[in-house]
C-alpha cells in the first residue's frame, strides 16, 4: 500500500480563541517533543542539551528532577531523532514524545489571571524561560513563561482537547 | 405604607429609583440600599417567621450575623433560599419571599406552635421520638424533616458561571474598615502585594456608619478616598462583597465573592460568585465584633434591633428605626446611637443603661434610667412598649416603637480559631477573644479588644507597616489625622440574665432557643457546652450562632456558676457563613465536570458508528452497530464470529505504556513482577504479574524488551495511572540504587489489535518487513517499518482472544489514517471494527482474566499462573507474604468455567455458586461469577468463576444463584479456556 | 480544603496535586522474616502528634517526598524527597 495516503491529525481541531490584546489561546504545531531522562540528582544537563540540540530553535524545559523536554516547532527526522539519541551517550536516555504531548499557547494581558483560575502557581514568581509542573483544573500540565505575557502549556494528548475546552471556557470574561 | 426615609444623609442615591418586590407587593428603593434598608425605610418591620414557634420576626441586624430576615431571592433556577435581606444588595427587578410561613406572613398557621411551646422545649425530639423505633421511618422522620429548613432550594438547574480563582500575595487584610484600610495602605504604598476584602458592597467598615469626622471630613468620605486610593495602586487588589470563609494550612484563606449577586442579568460570560483561594506570606484579621443582643422578654419582636444596626440604619441608609424609640445599653456606644438619632430628628424616648454608674455624660433630651433593665418588650407583628424594671425594683411601661439593644461586643475570631486554636475568655473585654497563637495572622483593630477610630486606625497602621517591614518592604504606618466626635465604647460589664423578665427571652433566634431552654439543659444534666449546644439546638442554624454562642455561654455559665471561661465554646469551623454548591463547584459542572480522554481512534471508531462507554476517563467503544442489527447483542454477536472467522480491529490505545530504560531496567522489572524477566530476549514480549506487598495481584500486562536497557510495558487500561505512581515510588523509594528511567507513554502511541486467521494476510499489505510466522512467531516485539517506510511503528504478536493476533502501536498523530489504511487493507478478508464487549466476550472465551478477576482477592495460584511465581528470584514484590497459611490454603478459590446444563438458560456475573442440592443460603455460598457472557462459539452463557478448589472440580454439577432477583440456574463447573485450550491458533 | 503542601522541588502546593501512601518505613529485607513483613504490611502505630508519610506529587515533579504531619492538628511541617538530599519546610 505504498500509495495510501497518510494523513498526520492534530490533536486539536479547534480554530483559535480569542484575538484580543487580552487572551489568545493556539494550538503550537507538532513538530518535535523530546522527553530527556536524566539520572535524577546527578548533573545538570541544561547546557549540554542545548549544545546538542542546537540554539534558537530548540527549547530546552525542566521537567522534574533529572528530567528535561526538548521542544521544537519543526519535525525531526527519524535518523536525526536517533542520531542525537545516540550523542547522549549514557548521560541520558531520550524518549520521542512527538505525538504523546501537545503544546498549546495561550497569551495576553489577561493571561496570568486566566491560569490563575486552574494553577495554584504563584505565576508572578515564574520568570520567562521558567517552567513547572501543575494541576490545571482537574489535568496535569506543564506550563512555561515563554515571555513576559505568553505561556506555553505541555499536556498528554488525550487530554488535550479538554484541556483546550476548559480554557476556552475560563477565558469568557476577557 | 409610611416611609421611614430621612429627608437628608445616608449613603444612598436618592435619584435612583429600584423597584422590587416584597411578597409580591410592589415597593421601591435606592442604589446603595440593602433589601434590609429598604424593606425599613418602607416601614416594613415583620420579615420572616421563626422556625419553631412561627413567632413574627423583624430585621435585628445589619450584617452577616442576620438570624431573622432570611429570605428566599429570586426565581427559577436562580431560587435562592435563605439570603440574608441585610447582605442583599438591591437591585431592580429583585424579588423577596419571606419563609416558613402558610398561607402568609401576616397570618401564619403554625404560630399556633407558640401556644405548645411548654411541649417543645429543649430536647423536644430526644424525648419524643425515642420510641417505638418502627415509627422513625413513617412519622418521625418526615416530620422532623418537614420541619426542618427554611427555605426551600430549586429543582431547576442553575443557569449562572461560577468559577474559582487563586491568588498570591505578600499581605491579606481580611475586613476593611478602619484598620483593615490603614494596615493596607501602610503595606500596599511601600510596594507589597495587598489584597484587601470586605463582605459588603463599601469598603469602610464601621466608617460607613459613623458621624465622627477624621481630618474634618466625614467617616464614610474619608474611608471612600482610602478605598480609591488602594484601587489605584497596581500592586493592591480590593474585593468587595467577598467574605473570607476559611483559614486553612498554609496560610491559605478562602473567600467568596459574590460578584453579580447584585445585579438583575448578570453578564453570562462573567461569574455570578468567584471562590477565592488565597495564598497570603502574611495575613491581618479586621473584621471587628459582632454586638450582642439581651435577654429580655420579648426581644425578639420587630422593631427590636441590635444598636449598632440601628445606627447603621439610620446613618448609612438614612432610615429611621421608628417614630418613638428607646436605647437598652450595657456600655457607652448606646449614647453614640442617641447622639446620632436626636442629630436626625428622631424622637428618642429613654435610654435605659443597665450600669448604676457611668462615665459618659449625656447632655441630649431623653430621659436616662441608669442601673435599669428592659424586663419585656411587648406588642405582637410591632413593637408597642417596653416594660423597664428601674434599680429599685420599680416597673414601669414606656411606648415606643423601635427599640436598640446593646449587650456588648464580641470580637468576631471564627477565622482565627480555624486551624484548631481555642478562644480565650477576657473578663477585662467580657468577651472571648482570638487565641493566643495565631502563627501567619495577626489581629487588629476592635477585634483585639481595642475601641475607638484613633486606636484602631493606629494599630492598623502599624500591624500593616511591620507585617511589610519583615518581608523587606520600607514601610511607614499610615497616620488618619486627628478623629473629632467619636463615642469610645467603654467594655460593656456582660449582662447575661436580666431580672423581671416574663415573656419569652430569646438567645438564639433562628432556632427558637430561650433561656429558659438553657436552664433545662443545665437542669437535666447537659451543661456542658457541646451538650447544651446539640441539647437546645443552640447555635445551630444557618448563622452557627454569631449573635448567640456568646450570650448562651454566659447563661450557661451563671446557671452553673462558673465563670464562661470554664464553659468555653464549642468548635469554629469554616464556613463563617453559607457557601453556595455553585461557588464550590466553580466551572466543573455539565460538559466540565470531569475532563475527557480522547483515544487517537475516538474519531476513527465515531466516524464508523461507534457506541461509545465511559470507562474512568476514557470513552471507549463499545460495538459497531450496522444497519438492521436492533439490538447490542446482535452488533456484539456479529463482531465475535467476524473475529474468529476473518479479521477484526479494536482501539487499545487506552491500555498504560510505560518505557522503562536504564542499565538496570532488568532487574527492576524482576522485581516489580512475580515471574522472571531478567532473561527475557530483545524482540520478545512477555505477559507479566505484578503483586502487591501482600502478595495479592495487582496488575498484569505485556512486556516487550526494545534494547538491552530498554522495555515497553503495557498495563491494564484503570490501573495505568496507579502501575506509573508504584513504578515510581519502587525505582525512587525502594531501590535508588539501581539505574532505572521510567517515561510514560500512553499517549505516545496510538495501539489497535488486528485479530483473527486472516490478521497476518491484512497487516502484511502494510507492515514492510515479513511477519510470517517463522520471521515474527507469537509473542515477538519488534519496530516495524510501514507504508513503504513512510512510518515507524511497534509491532507485539500477542493475542487477548486465542486468535492469530497482533498489537500495532503507531504515533497517535497517525493512528486514525493507519487504522484507515488496515481497514482499506483487510476488507478482502472481511475486515470489522469491534469494540470492547466483543473484545470482552473473546477474553471470556479464551478464559482470561481481568480486573473483573483481579480484584484485589486473588494470588496468582488461584487463576492457575502458579507457575509465573518465580522461586528463583532472591526479592520481588510480594514475594515475602505469598507464603502465609491462608495464601497456600487448598480451599481457596480459584478460577474456573461455568456453563450452563440448559444452553437456553442464562446467568450474571456477580451470581453466587451452590453446590448441586445445598440450601440458598450465603453459608452455602462457594463462590462467584466474576465475569460472563453469550458466548457465539459456544452457543450459550459463559462465566468465569471464583469457586472454593475450583481447579479440582471440573465436570461438577453446581447451582448459580442470584439471591437479589431470585433467579437460579444449573450449570457445570468446567476448564476456564472455552477456546482453543491447546493454544494451536496462537501459531499458526 | 485548600492546604499546602511542600515540595523540595517545586516549592508549595495544593494537597490536590498529591497522592498519599501511607506510614513513610523502610521495606524489610526479603529474609527478614515473617513477622517483620507481617509488620510491615499489615501494622501500623496511629501516634498522636508527629508522623512521617510518603506523598507522591502526582501533578508536579512526580517524585515521592516524606511529608512530616501532626496527626493531631493535620499542620505539615515540611517534607523531603524519599532519596535525593533535599527537603522544603511548610510556608
Ligand atoms: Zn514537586
Amino acid at each position: 500500500m505504498s500509495d495510501f495516503e497518510l494523513i498526520h491529525r492534530p490533536a486539536i481541531s479547534t480554530k483559535p480563541v480569542g484575538s484580543s490584546d487580552a487572551f489568545a489561546m493556539k494550538a503550537m504545531p507538532e513538530g518535535t517533543l523530546i522527553h530527556i531522562l536524566g539520572k535524577p540528582g546527578a548533573e545538570n544537563l541544561t547546557a549540554t542539551l542545548q549544545g546538542l540540540f542546537g540554539g534558537e530553535a530548540n527549547r530546552i524545559r525542566t521537567f522534574g528532577p533529572g528530567q528535561w523536554l526538548v521542544v521544537r516547532d519543526e519535525p525531526t527526522s527519524r535518523s536525526d531523532m536517533q542520531a542525537l539519541f545516540e550523542r547522549l551517550d549514557t548521560r541520558a536516555f531520550a524518549v520521542d514524545q512527538t505525538h504523546g504531548r501537545i503544546r498549546i499557547e495561550v497569551a495576553g494581558r489577561a493571561v496570568q489571571s486566566l491560569l490563575a483560575k486552574g494553577t495554584a502557581i504563584d505565576l508572578n514568581a515564574v520568570a520567562v524561560g521558567q517552567s513547572a509542573m501543575t494541576l490545571m483544573g482537574h489535568i496535569s500540565v506543564h506550563i512555561t513563561r515563554v515571555a513576559l505575557n505568553r505561556f506555553e502549556l505541555i499536556v498528554l494528548r488525550g487530554f488535550g482537547q479538554s484541556l483546550w475546552d476548559e480554557i476556552a471556557h475560563l477565558n469568557a470574561d476577557f | 405604607m409610611t416611609s421611614y426615609r430621612l429627608p437628608k444623609g445616608g449613603l444612598i442615591d436618592r435619584q435612583s429609583r429600584l423597584g422590587f418586590s416584597f411578597d409580591g407587593q410592589s415597593v421601591t428603593g435606592h442604589a446603595g440600599d440593602t433589601l434590609a434598608s429598604a424593606l425599613l425605610a418602607n416601614g416594613r418591620q415583620l420579615v420572616g417567621r421563626s422556625f419553631k414557634y412561627h413567632r413574627p420576626r423583624g430585621i435585628l441586624t445589619a450584617g452577616a450575623a442576620e438570624p431573622n430576615a432570611l429570605m428566599t431571592i429570586g426565581s427559577g433556577g436562580r431560587t435562592e433560599a435563605n439570603t440574608r435581606a441585610t447582605m442583599q444588595d438591591l437591585y431592580d427587578g429583585l424579588e423577596a419571599r419571606s419563609q416558613n410561613r402558610w398561607p402568609s406572613l401576616d397570618f401564619d398557621i403554625g404560630s399556633l406552635n407558640g401556644l405548645l411551646s411548654p411541649f417543645l422545649a429543649a430536647g423536644f425530639y430526644y424525648k419524643t421520638f425515642m420510641w417505638p423505633a418502627k415509627l422513625w421511618e413513617g412519622l418521625y422522620e418526615p416530620f422532623i424533616r418537614r420541619a426542618a429548613g427554611l427555605g426551600k432550594a430549586t429543582y431547576e438547574a442553575d443557569p449562572d458561571r461560577y468559577e474559582k480563582r487563586w491568588a498570591h500575595c505578600d499581605l491579606l487584610v481580611i475586613g476593611a474598615g478602619p484598620a483593615g484600610l490603614a494596615a493596607a495602605l501602610s503595606a500596599g504604598r511601600a510596594g507589597a502585594r495587598v489584597i484587601i476584602l470586605d463582605e459588603h458592597s463599601l469598603a469602610g467598615g464601621s466608617l460607613l456608619s459613623e458621624a465622627a469626622t477624621i481630618g474634618g471630613e466625614s467617616a464614610p468620605a474619608f474611608a471612600k478616598r482610602l478605598a480609591d486610593e488602594l484601587e489605584t495602586l497596581p500592586n493592591v487588589r480590593v474585593l468587595t462583597r467577598t467574605t473570607a470563609f476559611g483559614w486553612y494550612d498554609g496560610n491559605v484563606v478562602g473567600a467568596v465573592e459574590r460578584a453579580q449577586k447584585h445585579v438583575r442579568h448578570p453578564d453570562p460570560n462573567k461569574p455570578v460568585e468567584r471562590m477565592w483561594r488565597i495564598v497570603a506570606k502574611k495575613a491581618l484579621l479586621a473584621t471587628g465584633t459582632e454586638e450582642r443582643p439581651l435577654v429580655f422578654g420579648g426581644n425578639d419582636i420587630p422593631g427590636v434591633m441590635i444598636a449598632g444596626a440601628m445606627r447603621c440604619y439610620l446613618n448609612r441608609f438614612a432610615v429611621a428605626p421608628g417614630q418613638r424609640t428607646a436605647i437598652f445599653t450595657t456600655n457607652d456606644s448606646g449614647y453614640a446611637l442617641a447622639r446620632d438619632l436626636e442629630a436626625a430628628g428622631v424622637q428618642l424616648t429613654a435610654i435605659i443603661d443597665s450600669r448604676a454608674e457611668s462615665q459618659f455624660v449625656y447632655t441630649g433630651k431623653a430621659r436616662l434610667l441608669k442601673g435599669a433593665v428592659v424586663s419585656d418588650a411587648k406588642g405582637g407583628k410591632a413593637l408597642s412598649s417596653v416594660n423597664v424594671t428601674a434599680a429599685n425594683g420599680a416597673t414601669e411601661a414606656i411606648a415606643v416603637d423601635a427599640l436598640a439593644m446593646s449587650g456588648g461586643f464580641s470580637p468576631i475570631i471564627h477565622l482565627a480559631c480555624h486551624r484548631g486554636g481555642k478562644p480565650q475568655w477576657s473578663d477585662v473585654h467580657g468577651a472571648f477573644m482570638a487565641p493566643s497563637e495565631t502563627r501567619g495572622l495577626v489581629l487588629a483593630g476592635a477585634v483585639t479588644g481595642t475601641t475607638g477610630l484613633s486606636a484602631s486606625f493606629a494599630e492598623g497602621a502599624a500591624r500593616g507597616a511591620t507585617m511589610a517591614q519583615d518581608l523587606g518592604f520600607a514601610a511607614q504606618p499610615f497616620d488618619a489625622g486627628p478623629v473629632d466626635g467619636d463615642i469610645v465604647a467603654s467594655p460593656a460589664s456582660p449582662l447575661w440574665n436580666i431580672r423581671g423578665v416574663k415573656g419569652k427571652a430569646f438567645v438564639d433566634f433562628q432556632n427558637d432557643v430561650g433561656r429558659k431552654d438553657l436552664g433545662l439543659a443545665v437542669q437535666e444534666g447537659y451543661g456542658d457546652v457541646e451538650l447544651a449546644k446539640r441539647y437546645t439546638t443552640s447555635g445551630m442554624a444557618t448563622d452557627q450562632g454569631k449573635l448567640s454562642n456568646v450570650t448562651a455561654i454566659g447563661l450557661l455559665a451563671e446557671a452553673r456558676g462558673v465563670s464562661p471561661a470554664e464553659v468555653g465554646t464549642t468548635t469554629f469551623r469554616p464556613f463563617y457563613t453559607p457557601i453556595s454548591f455553585g461557588a464550590l463547584t466553580g466551572p466543573h459542572h455539565g460538559h466540565h465536570f470531569q475532563p475527557v480522554r480522547k483515544s487517537p481512534l475516538h474519531d476513527w471508531a465515531k466516524k464508523h458508528g461507534a457506541v461509545f462507554v465511559e470507562t474512568g476517563l476514557w470513552y471507549r467503544s463499545s460495538w459497531f452497530p450496522r444497519a438492521g442489527e436492533t439490538s447490542w447483542r446482535q452488533s456484539v454477536d456479529r463482531e465475535v464470529l467476524n473475529v474468529r472467522t476473518n479479521v477484526g480491529i479494536c482501539d487499545v490505545s487506552m491500555l498504560g505504556k510505560i518505557e522503562v530504560c536504564g542499565k538496570d531496567a532488568a532487574e527492576f522489572l524482576n522485581r516489580v513482577y512475580s515471574n522472571a524477566f531478567l532473561k527475557l530476549p530483545v524482540g520478545k514480549a512477555r505477559y507479566g504479574l505484578m503483586l502487591r506487598e501482600d502478595g495479592f495481584i495487582y496488575d498484569d500486562g505485556t512486556t516487550s524488551r526494545l534494547a538491552d536497557d530498554r522495555f515497553f510495558m503495557t498495563t491494564t487500561t484503570a490501573y495505568a495511572a496507579g502501575v506509573m505512581t508504584h513504578l515510581e515510588f519502587c525505582a525512587q523509594g525502594l531501590w535508588p540504587e539501581l539505574d532505572v528511567r521510567l517515561a510514560s507513554v500512553t499517549d505516545q502511541w496510538g495501539q489497535m489489535s488486528v485479530v483473527g486467521p486472516k490478521a497476518r494476510a491484512t497487516l502484511q499489505a502494510i507492515v514492510d518487513g515479513d511477519i510470517s510466522d517463522t520471521a515474527f512467531p507469537f509473542l515477538a516485539a519488534k519496530e516495524v517499518s510501514l507504508f513503504g517506510g513512510r512510518l515507524h511503528g511497534r509491532l507485539f504478536r500477542i493475542s487477548f482472544s486465542g486468535e492469530l493476533a497482533y498489537e500495532l502501536a503507531v504515533p497517535a498523530g497517525y493512528c486514525e489514517s493507519v487504522a484507515d489504511g488496515v481497514l482499506q487493507a483487510g476488507k478482502e478478508h472481511g475486515i470489522q471494527p469491534y469494540g470492547v464487549e466483543a473484545l470482552s466476550v473473546l477474553r471470556i472465551e479464551k478464559g482470561h482474566v481481568t480486573h473483573n478477576e483481579i480484584n484485589g482477592t486473588v494470588i496468582p495460584s488461584d487463576l492457575g499462573f502458579a507457575k509465573m511465581v518465580s522461586t528463583a528470584k532472591p526479592d520481588f514484590i510480594g514475594k515475602a507474604m505469598l507464603g502465609r497459611e491462608g495464601l497456600v490454603a487448598q480451599d481457596r478459590p480459584s478460577l474456573v468455567g461455568v456453563v450452563p446444563l440448559d444452553p437456553t438458560t442464562t446467568f450474571r456475573t456477580g451470581s453466587h455458586i451452590l453446590a448441586k442440592g445445598a440450601a440458598q443460603t450465603l453459608e452455602n455460598d462457594q463462590g462467584y461469577v466474576s465475569s460472563s457472557a453469550f458466548s457465539p462459539h459456544v452457543g450459550s452463557t459463559i462465566g468465569l468463576a471464583l469457586v472454593k478448589s475450583g481447579h479440582a472440580r471440573h465436570g461438577e454439577e453446581v447451582v448459580v444463584w442470584n439471591g437479589l432477583s431470585k433467579e437460579f440456574t444449573v450449570a457445570r463447573l468446567c476448564n476456564p479456556v472455552f477456546f482453543d485450550p491447546a493454544n494451536e491458533k496462537l501459531h499458526v | 480544603m485548600a492546604s499546602l503542601i511542600p515540595c523540595p522541588h517545586c516549592g508549595s502546593r495544593p494537597k490536590e496535586e498529591f497522592t498519599v501512601k501511607g506510614a513513610a518505613l523502610a521495606r524489610p529485607a526479603p529474609d527478614a522474616g515473617t513477622a517483620a513483613w507481617i509488620d510491615y504490611v499489615y501494622l501500623r502505630d496511629n501516634p498522636r502528634g508527629a508522623y512521617e508519610e510518603y506523598w507522591h506529587h502526582t501533578s508536579g515533579c512526580r517524585r515521592w517526598l516524606v511529608v512530616s504531619r501532626n496527626t493531631a492538628t493535620h499542620e505539615i511541617s515540611g517534607s523531603r524527597d524519599v532519596v535525593l538530599k533535599l527537603s522544603a519546610e511548610a510556608l
